[in-house]
């Protein structure tokens, strides 16, 4: 096989390497964006009950 | 002098500058990734000595780099949130956790599968090792304590404290490999001196330092903007982001 391909030899661990950084490259780009829309949407909902109850909640709290 | 600061540490104007920044940076950050990983895999030439297995540092040390970057920055920011009560910068020490986290993991995990060809062996306690070990638990700890409480405050000001004395274990990650015996390799970069490696291997390397940097200021804006948020809710600004009535919230 050419020797570019397997990397003299050493393409399982070097493609593992690239992987899992690639992996973990996108999985930031992933969950940065999904925390933030489901932070607006709960805090939309939140916002929407409390409009809804006509009421404001107490001090800051972590919505859950 | 400090009218810039203030400006930038106001919520509602961080919050529109890092909807822009966040996509500002990533673009370039992802076109450097390219150019950095092509340099590495194809144009970069095989070590004497490791070979090929060397084309991992590409991949590596700018996780190596950035996990402990990452913690720094969490702690200093965490500092300032103590200190002068700043909500911004406990929004920019949580948002730090779970990036550095997932980069000290890539760190760890790439230093595994380059170990194994070089040294036989995926894990030594080693320590250089041990101690990024340390600093990953040292993020799982941060994030465990702001989740164990309901209250932000609480949350901000138990979670800096951790951050701030945590952070004694970035030098001892960097100068471990010069204090103790270790099987890792010394610094290649961080020498006062002429870097000892060739040009034709260090520019994808420094390319790929800088675009991993970019890369977590762009991750970092874009979840700043949600612990802003949160934070924030009760205030108007962002309950007219929240209804869309806002040009801040544009982004």
């Amino acid at each position: 096989m050419d020797q570019s391909l397997v990397m003299g030899g050493y393409a399982v661990y070097i493609l593992a390497a690239y992987g899992v950084t690639a992996v973990v490259v996108v999985g930031n780009i992933v969950a940065a964006r999904q925390r933030f829309r489901r932070t607006r949407q709960r805090l939309r909902d939140q916002l929407a009950r409390r409009a809804e109850q006509g009421r404001d909640s107490p001090g800051i709290r972590r919505a859950s | 002098m400090w009218t810039w600061f203030f400006k930038l540490a106001s919520p509602p104007h961080f919050y529109a500058l890092a909807g822009k920044l966040s996509s500002w940076l990533l673009i370039p950050a992802l076109i450097l990734v390219a150019i950095g990983t092509w340099g590495g895999l194809v144009l970069a030439p095989p070590d004497y000595q490791q070979g090929d297995a060397f084309r991992i540092i590409y991949v590596h040390v700018p996780s190596a780099y950035l996990s402990m970057m990452i913690y720094v920055t969490m702690a200093l920011a965490g500092a300032i949130g103590l200190i002068w009560r700043i909500k911004l910068a406990h929004a920019v020490a949580a948002s730090c956790a779970p990036i550095g986290a997932s980069f000290t993991f890539a760190a760890l995990v790439t230093g595994a599968v380059w170990g194994k060809p070089m040294w036989g062996t995926y894990w030594q306690w080693d320590p250089r090792l041990t101690s990024e070990l340390i600093l990953l638990f040292l993020y799982f700890g941060y994030m465990g304590l702001r989740s164990a409480f309901e209250d932000l405050n609480q949350a901000d000001r138990a979670s800096a404290i951790l951050a701030v004395a945590g952070v004694v274990n970035v030098p001892i990650i960097h100068f471990s490999v010069i204090w103790w015996a270790s099987l890792h390799q010394g610094p290649t970069l961080s020498k006062l001196e002429v870097p000892s490696i060739s040009t034709d291997m260090l520019w994808p390397l420094l390319t790929m330092i800088l675009a991993f940097t970019l890369f977590f200021l762009g991750i970092l804006a874009m979840r700043v903007r949600g612990e802003v948020l949160e934070r924030e809710y009760q205030s108007r600004w962002a309950q007219d982001v929240l209804r869309g009535d806002s040009a801040v919230g544009a982004n």
